[in-house]
This record gives C-alpha cells, structure tokens and sequence, in this order.
C-alpha cells in the first residue's frame, strides 16, 4: 500500500503570543515544529505500513525550513518524503494549499491512501482532507481513532464521534482519511533514523511548476486580517446583593457562559 | 569557530526534551518519594536507544551518538528528573563505556546487547569504605585461580546496583603494586558470591538504587578481566573523565529547570500588591543564576566536544565538573530562597532540585578531587607538588 | 472602466439593491443536510439573516431534516425560503445543485458531515472558504464576508476576508449567539426537487472512557473553612452533582477531616483546569493559586471581602458560603 502523510510545519503553539497593544501574533521566540496531529497520522501510516507492507510517503508544502519536517517524518519512520517548495507557494491559503498537494499526491503516482492529521496546531480548520478528496475526486472520512485494512481494497475506519462514542465506515480505496489526535500516540524519532535522515535522496524538493500548476491555480481564496481579542480577564468583581439574588444572577450567568 | 548543534544534533536534541517532557516529567516526584524509578521507564528509554545511547550502531545496534550529543541527552533528561538521568549516565558512560572501550569480544557480545536493550543496567563498583576519593588504596582482591578470578571484598556507593545486571569491578590483582596492580571486571550479576547489600538512603537523587555490594568468593572467567591486568587505576581514570562532563551535564539540565521555577514563581507570588518578581532584587538573582547557567554550558559543552572529538579533555571535564555542579548547588539555593517559605515544604518541586543539585558537588569526584586535577595540570613541569 | 458604486452606497448609510425575486442568482444559503432541524442549524440562519441583512440579500435553507410544519420554525428563525430536500447529498449532488444558482454565501453548520461537505464544495466551486468560523460579519465597503476564526484555542480571533466567490464558511454554531424566534417573520417552503439516496447506516461503537476526578472535571466545587461544618461540605458535595462536576476542598478541608486525600486541590494534591470553579468559603493561598491557573471562570463564595481569593475570582459573592449553597441547589432543582 502507498500512503502519502500530508506533514506541515507551524508555530509551536506553547511559545507563540499575542500582542494585545498590535493585536497581532508576536512571533519573537516563536518555534516552528511539525504540526503534532500530522505526526498522529504518520503514526497512523506507519503502523499500517506494519500490517500489510508498502511505502509511507511524507508530502509537505512551504518553504525551506519545511524540509525538517521532512527530515522529522523519515526519522520517525517515513521511507521517503516530497517537499513542495518555491517562492509561489509562500502564503498561500487553504484552496491553493490543495491544488497543490493534490498535483504531488498525483506526482507521486499510484497512492492508495492519502492521510492528514485531524487539524493545525493553531488555527485548528481541519479542511484539508475534505478539500483533497474534492479535488482527487476519492471518498473521505475525518476524525479516525483507527484504521484496518481490508482485503477487497476497502479500508475499515473507526470514528470518534464524541468522548467513548463513534461509529464504523468502510472506505473504497483510494481515499484521503483524517487522523483524530486520540489516535495512537506518535512514536518518537529514534537516534539511528535521525543520524540517517539527511542521507541524500530521500527528500525530494519540487516547484509548483514542475508540478504543472500555474500562478492561477494558486490565487489566494482568502485573505488573513488582524486578531479580534477577547476583552482582558477582569478578576474581583462582586455580584453584589442578598443571597436570594445573587443566586439568581449566578444561574443567568452560567447560563450566557453556557456552563449551564 | 561555530557554535551550533548539526541538524541531527538539534533534532536529537528535541526528541530528548520531548521524551523528557512526556515520559520522565510524570514520574519525577513518584520516584523521589518512594526512591525508586519505575521499570517501565527505563524500558521506555531502552527503546528509545537511550541505554545504548553510546554503543555505536555496527555490530551492536546501538544509538551511535557521540558523547557531545549524549551530554545533551543528560541535560534533557535532568530538566525533569535528576535521578533518571543519573542512572542513565551511570549506565552508559561509567558501565557500558567502559566495555566497549577495555571489554574483550567475548565479553562484549555476552554482554553488551543485553545492556542496549535495557535487559542488563549497567553499575560501576570503584568506591571502597576505606578509599572514597582514593582508588589507589582499594581492599577488594581478585586472585587468580587456574581460568578464573576470585573476588573478595566489600564494595561501597555502588549507583544502579539494586537494579544492575552487570557491574564494572575494580579490585586489587597485585596489592604490592599500588595503583599499578588494580585492574578491572565486568562482572554479570548472577554471578556467584556477588551480594547486593543494604541501600544508602540520600539526601537527593533519591530514586537512584545507591547499595553496599559484597563479593564474597565471586568468581569470573578470566577473559571478564577488562584490559589487561594492572590497567584498573588507568581505566578507572579516563572512565571518570567522562563521567565528570556527564554530571556537568546533570548540572546544567537541572539548574535550568530551577531557573524556569524561579521565574514562574516570582511571576506567580504576590506580595506587598504585586508579583514578587517585580523586585529588582529578585531580577538580579535571576540574571545572576541564568548566566551561571550559561556559563556553566559553555564548559560542559567544550569539554563534551574535546571528548567526541577524540582530543586530551580531562582538565576540561574536571572544571566542568567542579563549576556546574557548585553552580547547580548555588543556583538552586538562591531560587529555593525566591520560594520562601513555598521552597522550604516538599510541594514545590523546586527542593528536590534542590536536594538532587548538592549531590552532584560529591558523586563522581569530590569539588576537591577536582581541584587537585586541575591544580596538578596547572603546576605541570614546575617544582611545585600536588598531592591530594 | 465603471464605478462601484456600491462603495458610494456603504458611504451613504449602505441601503442595497432590494432583492427582487426569491429565484434570483445569490443569496445567503444554510445548508444542513443531516436529517435534523436542531438549535444550532437554527442559530446558523439568524446568522445568516444578519448577514443577508447587511448585503440585501434572501436566506435560504436547503435541508433534509424537515418538514413542512417544522420548517416554520426556520422561518421564525430568519429563514426567507426553506427548501426541503430528501436523502443525503453527496458532494456532487451539491455541486450540482448549487452551480446553477450562483449563491453568494454559503454556511455549514461545524459537524463531521458539514465539515466534509463544506470544505469538499468549496473546493470544487472554486469558492472562498473559512474552514472554522466563530462569528460572520459583512465588510460593507467591498461587500465581503469576513469571518472571525478562532486561533491557538480560541485566544483570540483571526479576521479572514473571503476573497473568491462564492464566500463559504464552516461555523462553530455554538458560538452563535441564541437562535430569533420572530413570528412575525414569513416565508416560503418549496422542495427542493431533490432526490437524493439515502446515507448508509454506519456502525455505533462505544468504548469506555477514563473516570471525571478533579484533574479533568469541567466543573470543580470547592470548599473550604468558610463551609464551617462536615454538613456544610456536603452542600459542596450536593451542589458538584447538581452541575455534574466533581467537588473538592483545601488543605483546611482536609484537616478538618471533610475530604479524602484524592479530593485535596493544590501543590500535593490536584491541578484543577475546570471550566467552571465555584470556591465555597475558601480563602485561598499561593499553593491553591498555582493550582488552579487553568481554571475557566471561578466564582468565589465568601464573606470576608479581604480573603486573597476574592482578587484571584472573577466572580465574588459576599455571603454566608452554606447559605448561599442552599439558594444555589434550590434554584438549580427548580431548572
């Protein structure tokens, strides 16, 4: 089995702040790491890699600095990895983000099962595997806990649906599947894939172009403002009143908050 | 001139922190309480390759990592807990390290995939009652009886020893001789005559399994010699070197964590209307105690480089040794002292650190063992004699 | 090269065009095809409303979880035209459907199937899409949707400008405001002339979950010395189980002997991060501070105006803690 594992690379979430004076991402000190979920769903390849054979493939789009999620995914355990890269895909959004991938899925050829992690670390829209199989035009499940090959080219995937309750589909293959993040947890790299992983060949870095996508396929669908802010959290204050209607106004509250 | 790690030394680097944060972190105050670290974490690290972090990857399937990367695999590690790190060290550096460097093939391919796979912890037996700080006056004998060794004597300070599968033996084969007729043992712990014997309960790294052992007619075959026989003193020397930038290491991990708890608390506590870190006082301790720290990294760091890069470091690791480890001691006294009365009750994390960075000032050479090594190097070709 | 002249008309106070039939191309479109009509397909169409008031634009709701009575309910709602369908849409049922009619906005509401459908349609329309939309507003000037999508967890709000036609969103309908119920509103109901096939059955599973203890309970009651008495506490207790959380106590509850050692909140006890922590006669010191930091909303019962916690709640109540319990479990019996 072919399995492409679409890997992005985001702000560590932990060290990335908020201005509130710019209303905008302070990034000094930011980190940038491999999307955790992603890495849900490498770990969700790989251990079908297990079970029946085959190729894992890590597909990442940006720019150079992408290549050490590359790197990351073949030391946790990726045969090899395809970084789509170039000035032209700097930026763009989220339609644009799927033109391309899908033109490496393709480049990539004969791919049974296309895996993404469930959402990104920080903007968390989860649309990438719904938009993908609009585009490759192959069936799509989100949010799976786990994945068992069928022989008769299916693929049977449990969904969690909320906390201890999902359900069972049957996917034909091939299909592009989300990784829910209460999946297996992710291996971690080990030392001697990590010492191996920047052998030569093992990433390959291709244009848009070579792709065959042009400027147009990559217009920008939207367009990324600045951040609304919730209200600062003011502390100590009194609901002030007998008992009787404090009471009263703790219950209407908790009921605005949707606690109740 | 550069200064930075190679990508697979930062992408190591960062599996170790992560490692650390989601593995070790949990269990750190378990095990200081009940001074036992849990099983399953060493398995965790043996799968991990961190128990053949240093055994090279051709014939033996170990991790390969040079020792400036395994040092950063210590520092990782004694962020969230002292004691593993200690353990992991002991095993690897003193133990492991000492076999791939003096054990003899047999002994090697006995010995050493077990010792990769976590099955077989490695401890090291050089302290005697007699001879803390001073390996040339060692009362252990080992006598040679047709093919085989016979041991006898009393070893004590023996780290990992309640959970070891094979201990590095250093008893005297020529007592006449001095430090010239010590030599070496690598010594599985089902061997007969070997008996662990009771535990040292410390102050701090109090997960680590410190025991008395005894040796009460253990005999070995004679190829479990390491080296040949009189080179115990030369081997015991150039193991300690490495040891010495390993609990460096320790040190620099452990004193940044108590840096980060010094400044959430003065972040957190609130007196006289607002956080106590607003104090500049406060401030200057914290600068003080973060560029210690750096300091201190910078040693450790050369040191570990000189090492993997096959060059003389032993004054370098003696300076490393005897500065993070009493900057550790110094550092977390003073952020102990920004908890206040919060530093002084067993909830906060910041007193293990606390305890856990003391101990590192005696384990593995003494701060005035280390003074005398570097003094030695410092009075070289000049009339002046140093003596310990 | 022409004016725009709906820049001129945003100036002036931005009265639109009056849409002038119900089959004309645009509109604000609500899509739930799940089978059901719930509050949160209904708060979507007043968000839709707002929206289409804004631009001069229809609401419509494509649904296959309603009937002609039901579908009132939507109108009331703000829904200008309901049009029922039967089945489940697959994605290309849905292009096909909407090519023809051109909308000019697009909501789904945020459930796996919304999610799927929605950014799947998107794709192949060529649309903009905000992929997870808290909240919608027009940008007059340019006549664009601008969706607020939440980032690092919701702590704060990106503005996200959809640029390319039509303007889609996938919106968190739980953070939409409560749904209008105006029956002064009409509309119609039409059907929507299709005939989709029924979704296969998928298989239920369950599995179990880990226990609610304090460390992940979503409601914490604390209590503490201002509670007085071990009859007192167990108002706290009452009172966790009424707002299905767990209760808890400080090291006072503890010596007095009210709480088992599991149930200690603070440095050797629990970390808390409820979204909800009502504090019953606690006073509060560093130790339960440093505890309870990922705390939501904490609301402190408790006379004596001076306690530390009363500047760590959001929320206080100055009053008798046991007292105010009881007015608290009274009320919640009665909802």
């Amino acid at each position: 089995m072919r399995i492409v594992v679409c890997m992005k690379q985001v702000y560590d979430p932990a060290t990335t702040r908020i201005s509130r004076s710019r209303e905008e991402f302070d990034l000094r000190g930011a980190v940038k790491i491999t999307n955790t979920p992603d890495k849900h769903a490498l770990e969700a390849a790989l251990r079908l890699r297990a079970a029946v054979g085959g190729e894992v493939i890590a597909l990442s789009l940006g720019d150079a600095e992408a290549d050490d999620v590359c790197r990351e995914a073949i030391a946790m355990g990726a045969d090899r990895a395809l970084l789509i890269s170039g000035p032209e895909v700097i930026g763009v959004t989220g339609r644009a983000v799927a033109r391309a991938l899908t033109a490496g899925v393709r480049y990539l050829d004969a791919v049974d099962l296309v895996l993404t992690g469930q959402v990104g670390l920080t903007d968390g829209t989860g649309s990438l595997a719904p938009r993908l199989a609009a585009e490759l035009g192959w069936e799509v499940c989100l949010d799976a806990v786990r994945l068992a090959p069928m022989t008769d080219g299916q693929i049977e995937v449990t969904v969690a649906c909320s906390p201890g309750v999902g359900e069972i589909v049957c996917l034909a293959l091939p299909a592009v599947i989300s990784v829910a993040t209460g999946s297996e947890r992710p291996r971690y790299a080990h030392p001697a894939r990590i010492a191996n992983a920047w052998a030569p060949g093992l990433v390959e870095v291709c244009s848009c172009t070579r792709l065959g996508l042009d400027a147009a396929a990559l217009t920008a669908d939207v367009e990324v403002g600045g951040l609304i802010l919730p209200p600062e959290r003011t502390r100590g204050q009194t609901i002030v009143g007998p008992t009787e209607t404090a009471a009263d106004e703790l219950v209407g509250l908790l009921r605005t908050k949707r606690i109740l | 001139m550069d200064f930075s790690l190679t990508p697979e030394q930062e992408m190591l680097s960062q599996m170790f922190r992560e490692f650390a944060a989601k593995e070790v972190a949990r269990t750190a105050d378990k095990a200081d309480k009940e001074e036992t670290l849990p099983l399953r974490l060493l398995k965790r690290a043996a799968a991990q390759g961190f128990m053949g972090a240093i055994a090279p990857e051709e014939p033996f399937g170990g991790a390969g990592l040079d020792f400036l990367t395994f040092t950063l695999l210590l520092e990782a590690l004694a962020t969230e807990c002292a004691s593993t790190a200690l353990t992991i060290h002991v095993h690897n550096t003193l133990t492991l390290g000492t076999l791939l460097r003096r054990g003899s093939a047999a002994i090697q391919a006995n010995l050493i995939p077990a010792m990769i796979a976590g099955e077989r912890i490695g401890a090291f037996a050089l302290t005697e009652a007699g001879a803390g700080s001073d390996p040339t006056h060692l009362r252990t004998t080992a006598v040679r009886v047709g093919s085989e060794y016979v041991l006898d004597g009393v070893k004590t300070w023996v780290s990992n020893a309640a959970i070891a599968g094979v201990f590095v033996i250093f008893a005297a084969t020529n007592p006449a001789a001095g430090p010239r007729g010590l030599s070496a043992f690598a010594v599985p712990v089902e061997t007969a005559g070997l008996v662990i014997g009771g535990r040292e309960h410390t102050l701090g790294l109090s997960a680590v399994s410190i025991h008395r052992v005894y040796l009460n007619e253990c005999r070995v075959p004679a190829d479990h010699l390491l080296g040949g026989e009189g080179e115990g003193y030369k081997i015991a020397l150039e193991t300690l070197d490495y040891g010495r930038v390993g609990t460096a290491a320790i040190a620099v991990g452990l004193a940044r964590r108590a840096v980060e708890l010094g400044i959430k608390f003065a972040g957190e506590r609130v007196q006289f209307g607002g956080p106590i870190g607003n104090k500049q006082a406060l401030q200057g301790y914290l600068a003080d105690c973060a560029t210690e720290v750096a300091a201190a990294e910078g040693l450790t760091r050369r040191a570990a480089w000189l090492a993997a890069q096959g060059q003389p470091f032993t004054q370098q690791a003696a300076m490393a040794k005897l500065f993070a480890s009493r900057m550790a001691a110094n550092v977390t006294n003073k952020i102990l002292q920004i908890h206040g009365g919060y530093g002084y009750i067993m909830d906060y994390p910041i007193q293990r650190y606390y305890r856990d960075a003391r101990g590192l000032e005696i384990i593995e050479g003494t701060s005035q063992i280390q003074q005398i090594v570097i003094a030695s190097n410092l009075f070289a070709g000049t009339n002046v004699k140093v003596r310990p | 090269m022409g004016m725009d002249l709906s820049y001129l008309e945003a100036l002036m106070g931005g009265v639109a065009a009056e849409p002038t039939t119900s089959e004309s191309a645009g509109g604000v479109w609500v899509v739930g095809v799940e089978g059901r009509l719930d509050d949160g397909l209904l708060r979507l169409v007043g968000k839709a409303r707002v929206l289409a008031d804004a631009l001069g634009a229809y609401v419509y709701l494509l649904t296959n979880g309603s009937d002609r009575e039901a579908a009132e309910s939507t109108i009331r709602a703000g829904a200008d035209q309901v049009l029922l369908a039967q089945g489940s849409p697959t994605l290309t049922d849905l292009v096909s459907f909407f090519e023809p009619r051109q909308p000019e906005v697009i909501l789904f509401p945020r459930t796996r199937v919304g999610r799927i459908l929605g950014a799947g349609l998107a794709q192949r329309l060529d649309g903009g899409l905000c992929g997870h939309a808290a909240d919608l507003e027009v940008d007059p000037i340019y006549r664009r949707i601008v969706a607020h999508q939440p980032v690092l967890d919701d702590a704060a709000r990106q503005r996200m400008t959809i640029l390319a036609a039509p303007a889609m969103a996938i919106v968190d309908t739980a953070a939409l405001p409560a749904a209008f119920n105006e029956p002064w509103r009409s509309g119609a109901v039409a059907d929507a002339g299709a005939d989709w096939v029924p979704a296969a059955e998928p298989r239920p599973i369950t599995w179990p979950q880990p226990a609610v203890t304090l460390a992940n309970a979503a409601v914490v009651v604390a209590g503490g010395r201002g509670l007085k008495t071990v009859e007192g506490f167990a108002l706290a207790r009452q009172l966790a189980q009424a707002l299905g959380g767990v209760a808890g106590g400080d090291l006072t509850a503890l010596d007095a002997g009210w709480i088992a050692e599991e149930e200690l909140i603070g440095l050797t006890g629990a970390r808390i991060a409820p979204k909800l922590l009502l504090a019953l006669g606690l006073d509060g010191d560093t130790s339960l501070f440093m505890s309870i930091q990922d705390a939501g909303l904490i609301v402190a019962v408790q006379p004596d105006p001076a306690a530390p916690i009363v500047a760590a709640a959001d929320y206080n109540i100055h009053a008798d803690p046991a007292d105010f319990a009881r007015a608290l479990l009274e009320r919640l019996s009665r909802a």
